[in-house]
């Protein structure tokens, strides 16, 4: 074996050990979601992170993929559907040294993450059919655009944008359309008092919360340090770091914030906290010294819990606060290399300018802000079109009977905890137990 | 019984076109205390005028009717619900007949209180329960196994029995049962430890930089629980002072607090801090009692808020106090 294929194989096994993180990241989202929502909507939560992925892969390949990296023009690819590969279809992506398969699957990882998070706001309340058709949606008309501009030779990708691994890209996008999903959905029953007053809808696992959140921080160093998609100058080593420092920051800044907030130490704040400092290193992890990737965990971590709080002080329901976690942290951490992006690693990855405090002047931050609106206009408008037509035709809530009832016996038929909801097991085991005595 | 009730009404009314403020708090409760005693005596003067005449069981040679909780610290708010015991006393032979009689007056009692606008208590802290109606050497006994066994509950009741003020009857027999009850407390050094977690215990709704935690969900979301949040710590604090130091004759927080300052307990600078927060806990209160509702903290004007920051950091500051001052 020579020093190419080498290269090669290596590049290949850290791509796909990313995509294996990242992917991994889903059973991350599936305990995270069902942890934090109620019982009686836990199977529901947990499978449709199943059938989300199996919808984004397939959508992703047949044209999603293509519409991200393939040859086109500033706004969308228009080459490569189905992977087909000509000449120069993908060259957006021809910096990564690994077969296309590997670019694909990678990527495809990304696009689940996304739609996972859009599904936040959806929480408890939408109908199954909507998953389906908003799913389709996003991974080819919504997620794929803003990819194509940042990543795959677009505008805001040519005006120099950092986005290392996706502040915007994947997280902004997901939450926008989780946002205008909460707003079209409205609340859940019994979120809300006659007088606005807010009342706690507690999820029914905080350990299931606690271990999805834990999974989603190691499945995050495929998702930012196999962003490098290689392994010769071993900088995924220190995106890696800048990672991890800014999930700890993250976490003690949060549940400090809490503690000072609202007077309790919450737990689902401090995993919210963690998230949210993931999400905003996600575009700077590349970018920034490990002082600053500290500075921009504590901040994500601390704003997101209080975003998180006011939102529901004004009536907003999102029952995961997805926007808060990756919204507002992918907006915090996009515009941070504005500020933050240091020359030395400005150089090295050869993208944009360093920031503001490294004497860079505004230009990048203009770049960054026009990133970040550029990103919310475009998901906030496309989505509002799908999702308020779906609820004009088909409806995006399922009936109060159904929600009150759950979603796990009104949309799948059976319980995810047949014990503690099911008057008919009750009734079965009770019959066994009788004959057995 | 009806015209007590006009009566009782009436005050609620007169005191809601009042305009009230922290400076003058004490002399409202005072007044606010006297108009409920006046109440309660006469409705419990009919009660036994109705007991005699149904002439159910044997009268006692004297009794006392005493009330507990916030009528016994002689701070209670509008609407206050019945808190209320009793002790008699006899002859050996006649106790079982005059425990009939008590009995029946005691269900009269708390009915007539109830006709006239005094709630029943929750938690069944009333002359009807056997727990609170006794005779003396009963209550003695009684008394005797709370202290000895130091449990959870045996504290509740201690605590309760510490406030406790005759309002009908012969005052002399609830006034000695306190005096003995003081004593026995302050001479055990571990129910006295116990009781500091009275103290220490309630969470004070304060948080570094003068931060107030307000409730964040459900129908109270926004306001902060004034008595739960820093009126018991404060008059908890100051009960165990005044069980410690003997001060029967003290009943209101502030009178205790006046006694502990006299007997150069405190500081000067302490006692003023305390009565500020006291007297800004009571305005709460009563506000919120007239009013029907929480405290909610968008509604208190800047310098209400001020204050009620202040009070609240006192409450703090004696629950961090409280083990060195009892």
């Amino acid at each position: 074996m020579n020093e190419v294929q080498l290269s090669l194989a290596l590049d290949s096994l850290w791509v796909m050990l990313g995509a294996i993180l990242v992917i991994g990241m889903q059973v991350g989202f599936a305990l995270l979601e069902a942890g934090s929502t109620r019982m009686k909507n836990a199977g529901h939560v947990a499978g449709k992170q199943i059938l989300s992925f199996a919808i984004a892969s397939l959508a992703f390949w047949a044209a999603g993929f293509a519409i991200t990296f393939g040859k086109g023009n500033g706004f969308i690819g228009t080459e490569g559907w189905f992977l087909k590969e000509g000449t120069e279809t993908f060259a957006s992506l021809s910096w990564a040294n690994v077969p296309l398969e590997l670019k694909f699957l990678f990527q495809l990882a990304f696009v689940g993450v996304s739609l996972a998070i859009a599904w936040g706001g959806f929480a408890e309340r939408a109908k199954l059919s909507v998953y389906f058709i908003f799913g389709t949606i996003f991974t080819v008309a919504i997620y794929p655009v803003i990819g194509h501009w940042v990543w795959g030779g677009g505008w805001l990708g040519e005006m120099g944008m950092q986005d290392f691994a996706g502040s915007t890209v994947v997280h902004l996008q997901g939450a926008i359309a989780a946002l205008v999903a909460t707003l079209l959905l409205g609340p859940r029953i019994g979120k809300f008092n006659k007088d606005g007053t807010p009342n706690y809808i507690p999820g029914h696992n905080q350990v299931y919360t606690v271990i999805g959140g834990f999974v989603l921080w190691v499945g995050w160093f495929g998702f930012n340090a196999g962003s490098t998609m290689g392994t010769a100058d071993g900088f995924f080593g220190y995106v890696a770091l800048t990672t991890n420092i800014a999930a700890a920051a993250g976490a003690i800044a949060s549940i400090l914030t809490a503690k000072w907030l609202v007077g309790k130490a919450d737990i689902p704040a401090m995993v919210n906290g963690v998230l949210a400092a993931l999400v905003a290193i996600t575009a700077a992890c590349a970018f920034v010294e490990p002082w600053a990737a500290a500075v921009i965990g504590a901040v994500a971590g601390s704003f997101t819990f209080w975003t998180s709080v006011y939102f529901e002080r004004k009536g907003i329901d999102d029952p995961i606060y997805a926007f808060s976690v990756h919204g507002i942290a992918g907006i915090v951490g996009t515009i941070s290399t504005g500020f933050f992006a240091s020359p030395r690693l400005v150089e090295i990855t050869g993208i944009g300018k360093p920031g503001l405090f490294y004497g860079g002047g505004t230009d990048q931050l203009i770049v960054q802000t026009v990133g970040v609106l550029g990103a919310a206009l475009y998901v906030a408008i496309v989505s509002f079109i799908v999702l308020y037509t779906l609820k004009k035709t088909i409806g995006l809530r399922v009936t109060p009977e159904q929600e009150i009832s759950g979603l796990d016996i009104s949309e799948h038929g059976s319980y995810g905890y047949p014990e503690q909801l099911d008057p008919a097991y009750k009734q079965t085991t009770t019959v066994v137990s009788s004959r057995s005595s | 019984m009806s015209e007590l009730k006009q009566l009782h009404d009436e005050v609620a009314f007169l005191l809601s076109s009042f305009s009230i403020s922290f400076a003058c708090i004490f002399e409202v409760y005072d007044m606010l205390c006297m108009c409920h005693d006046a109440f309660m005596k006469q409705a419990l003067s009919l009660a036994e005028r109705e007991v005699d005449r149904k002439g159910i069981g044997k009268k006692p040679s004297s009794f006392c009717w005493f009330v507990m909780g916030s009528s016994g610290r002689k701070e209670p708010t509008i609407w206050t619900d019945q808190d209320n015991g009793v002790i008699f006393s006899c002859f050996c032979n006649e106790k079982e007949e005059c425990y009939v009689y008590m009995r029946e007056y005691a269900r009269i009692g708390v009915l007539f209180l109830n006709e006239i606008g005094y709630p029943y208590c929750s938690g069944y802290v009333m002359a009807t329960n056997k727990r609170w109606l006794k005779e003396a050497d009963d209550w003695n006994e009684q008394i005797d196994k709370y202290v000895a066994n130091e449990h959870i509950d045996d504290i509740r009741y201690l605590s309760m029995l510490a406030d406790m003020r005759p309002i009908y009857g012969e005052y002399a027999l609830a006034n000695q049962l306190k005096t003995t009850l003081y004593k026995k407390i302050a001479a055990t050094f571990s129910l006295r430890s116990r009781m500091i977690d009275s103290v220490r215990i309630p969470f004070v709704p304060i948080g570094p930089f003068g931060r107030v935690y307000v409730e964040r969900w459900g129908e109270k979301s926004g306001m902060v629980d004034i008595k739960q949040g820093g009126y018991v710590q404060l008059n908890h604090m100051l009960k165990w002072v005044a069980v410690q130091k003997q001060f029967i004759d003290a009943h209101s927080t502030f009178e205790r607090l006046t006694c502990w300052y006299d007997e150069n307990g405190c500081t000067q600078q302490q006692f003023e801090r305390i009565k500020e927060a006291l007297e800004t806990f009571l305005y709460f209160r009563l506000r919120c009692s007239l009013e029907g509702t929480n405290l909610v903290i968008h509604h208190l004007s800047k310098e209400e808020k001020k204050r009620l920051k202040r009070a609240l950091a006192v409450a703090k500051r004696v629950q961090r106090d409280a083990r060195k001052w009892v």
